[in-house]
């Protein structure tokens, strides 16, 4: 069979506007078609057809990002445990790696803004079970790709497809426990700070001790990512936020003889949820059960 | 330990503050699992928020005797300390806003490619607050620990859940620590033992004597708590890559006391999965 019927017509250059013509064809189609694609595991589609939910189909959002110039700037000052650490979120616009970090948050957002636009031209209420990744394609330039699979309910529909990276089955849990996801909140932040001598003399004792300047580094780059997480989430309209992914990383740079400095990027991902009724219990209480066996237990 | 003391960036202490209650009646967030929101929610707690606390830390330096079991007490001190920093970091994190105690807790140790014998620990959890009318509300004193500091757990909230129904509360994570040198063996002793299925005493004694030091202090933080048990315990070895004869033995559990003299722990129903 041919990858593309003869009826369809050649898709056009793209001006880098809405979906690209290649996906707006196929989201055309998927809407006509009775054959609605899932990414679900048999578990994850039985539990939301519990909860009223059907796919419509599978959804995708990518972009390749360049995020090349970082800003410049490193905190630099004289003196013991003088230098300061220079992030994303207290920052100018130009210094502390915050064009960086502009440009790598453009990434994710774009890449699930598309994904919600294919679910809306699908007429989906939502998309569960979105997996993130990137992919570094050399040079600067990264790959955002956001994957989900659009819902729909024989309820009332919702005017804004939500997001969540939820799998299926915990979002049936979420909604028979009266809770509903809203969407997908992301914090992004990077620092640098400049190894002072405080920093230099800590690193090479023999003794033990904290390194002040790196932890100050780490603390602050983190706080400034769960501010960025929190502040995205509250966006949302959210009452809760699960957290699914935490990471950081630090790596340090030598821009010339004798000055070295420590780059600092974390990265908070996770749903927001909502509760749709208002009381202290649930409306669904569920059959909680003590398994006797050790064997899931070491497994989990 | 307030705050201050803490060394938390001032940012996050008004971002802290803006969740505190009463001034902000919104956002959560936490690493919770689906499964562990709910149930930790049945329980009758309220998730207030994710706490984190670290450290980056620089271990000393110290090699222990060729042939003598011992015990490199700077080290040990190191590894202590470091991740006590993060705890009590994640712990003022709790106590700016409010809670009763933390679940979940993970205590984490990543030594970095950059710099020798440089770590970053870290400590993570979901701070909780009881509801205000809580049916297991112990009778006389607080939710919070005999020092006054929100209960810390690495329980999950699954093992909250069945730890409450039971009639116990968490009151601390626990820990003890020891890395030891283990005596590498003489050439007469290893050319004797060559060809034979003996046991090697120095050896066995070593990782004993190990063991033993990490629980018994373990032991000693919970005594220090008031506590009527320790559970989930986990003995690690873990060796850090300071070569096959020095490990650290670590011993970590949660610290819990009975809410009630007179508890009854409810009797299982038999359940037939019909999963396998």
């Amino acid at each position: 069979m041919a990858p593309v019927s003869a009826d369809q017509p050649r898709p056009v250059p793209w001006d880098g506007h809405g979906l690209p013509p290649q996906a707006q064809l196929r989201m055309e189609r998927a809407a006509r078609s009775k054959v609605a694609g899932s990414l679900l595991s048999a578990p994850e589609a039985a539990a939301l057809a519990a909860v009223g939910f059907s796919p419509v189909g599978e959804v995708m959002g990518c972009i390749v990002q360049h995020a090349g110039w970082a800003g410049y700037g490193c905190g630099y000052a004289y003196g013991w445990n003088a230098s300061r650490t220079v992030s994303s979120g207290s920052a100018t616009s130009w210094a502390g790696l915050t064009p960086y970090v502009k440009a790598v948050y453009e990434g994710w957002h774009t890449a699930l803004r598309r994904l919600v636009q294919e679910a809306t031209a699908l007429g989906a209420d939502g998309v569960v079970g979105i997996r993130l990744s990137e992919t570094h394609l050399g040079g600067s330039n990264r790959e955002f790709l956001a994957l989900g699979t659009a819902v729909r309910t024989d309820a009332a529909t919702a005017t804004r497809p939500f997001t969540t990276d939820l799998s299926g089955s915990d979002v049936s849990k979420l909604l028979h426990a009266g809770w509903v996801p809203t969407g997908i909140a992301i914090g992004i932040a990077a620092g640098v700070r400049h190894d002072d001598y405080g920093v230099r003399n800590q690193t090479s004792t023999w003794g033990n001790t904290q390194v002040d300047g790196y932890t100050d580094l780490v603390n602050t780059v983190r706080h400034d990512a769960r501010d960025q997480f929190e502040r995205r989430a509250r966006e949302h309209g959210g009452e809760t936020v699960m957290v699914s992914s935490m990471k950081l990383r630090v790596w340090e740079n030598e821009p010339s003889d004798n000055h070295r400095d420590h780059y600092a990027e974390a990265l908070f991902i996770g749903t927001t949820a909502t509760s749709f009724h208002r009381g202290a219990v649930a409306p669904t209480r569920s059959l909680s059960i003590l398994p006797l066996d050790r064997t899931r237990e070491t497994a989990s | 330990m307030t705050i201050a003391d803490a060394a938390i960036p001032r940012d996050a202490i008004n971002r802290l503050n803006s969740m505190r209650e009463g001034e902000h009646r919104g956002l959560f967030t936490s690493d919770l699992s689906v499964n562990e929101f709910l149930l930790v929610r049945e329980a009758g707690f309220r998730p207030l928020g994710l706490v984190l606390g670290s450290s980056v830390y620089h271990v000393g330096l110290q090699l222990g005797r060729w042939s003598k079991n011992q015990e490199l007490t700077t080290l040990s001190e190191a590894m202590y300390h470091a991740r006590e920093l993060a705890m009590t970091r994640m712990e003022a994190e709790a106590d700016a806003l409010g809670a009763d105690g933390i679940v979940g807790v993970r205590l984490e140790i990543e030594f970095k490619e950059f710099g020798e014998s440089i770590a970053e620990f870290i400590a993570v959890g979901t701070a909780v607050k009881a509801d205000a009318e809580h049916p297991l509300a112990p009778t006389g004193h607080s939710w919070r620990n005999n020092l006054g500091q929100p209960f810390t757990s690495d329980l999950s909230g699954q093992d909250f859940w069945t730890l409450l129904q039971a009639g116990y509360a968490p009151l601390g994570l626990t820990m003890g620590t020891c890395v030891y040198h283990i005596a590498h063996q003489r050439f007469w002793q290893a050319l004797g033992n060559m060809g034979a299925n003996v046991e090697i005493p120095q050896f066995t004694e070593a990782l004993y004597d190990a063991r033993e030091l990490a629980m018994g202090r373990m032991q000693a933080e919970a005594e220090r708590l008031d506590a009527d048990g320790i559970v989930g315990v986990q003995l690690r070895s873990l060796p850090h890559g300071w070569g096959g004869h020095t490990t650290e033995f670590f011993a970590i559990g949660t610290a819990i006391r009975a809410l009630r003299e007179d508890h009854t722990i409810a009797k299982p129903t038999l359940v037939l999965p019909l999963s396998d």
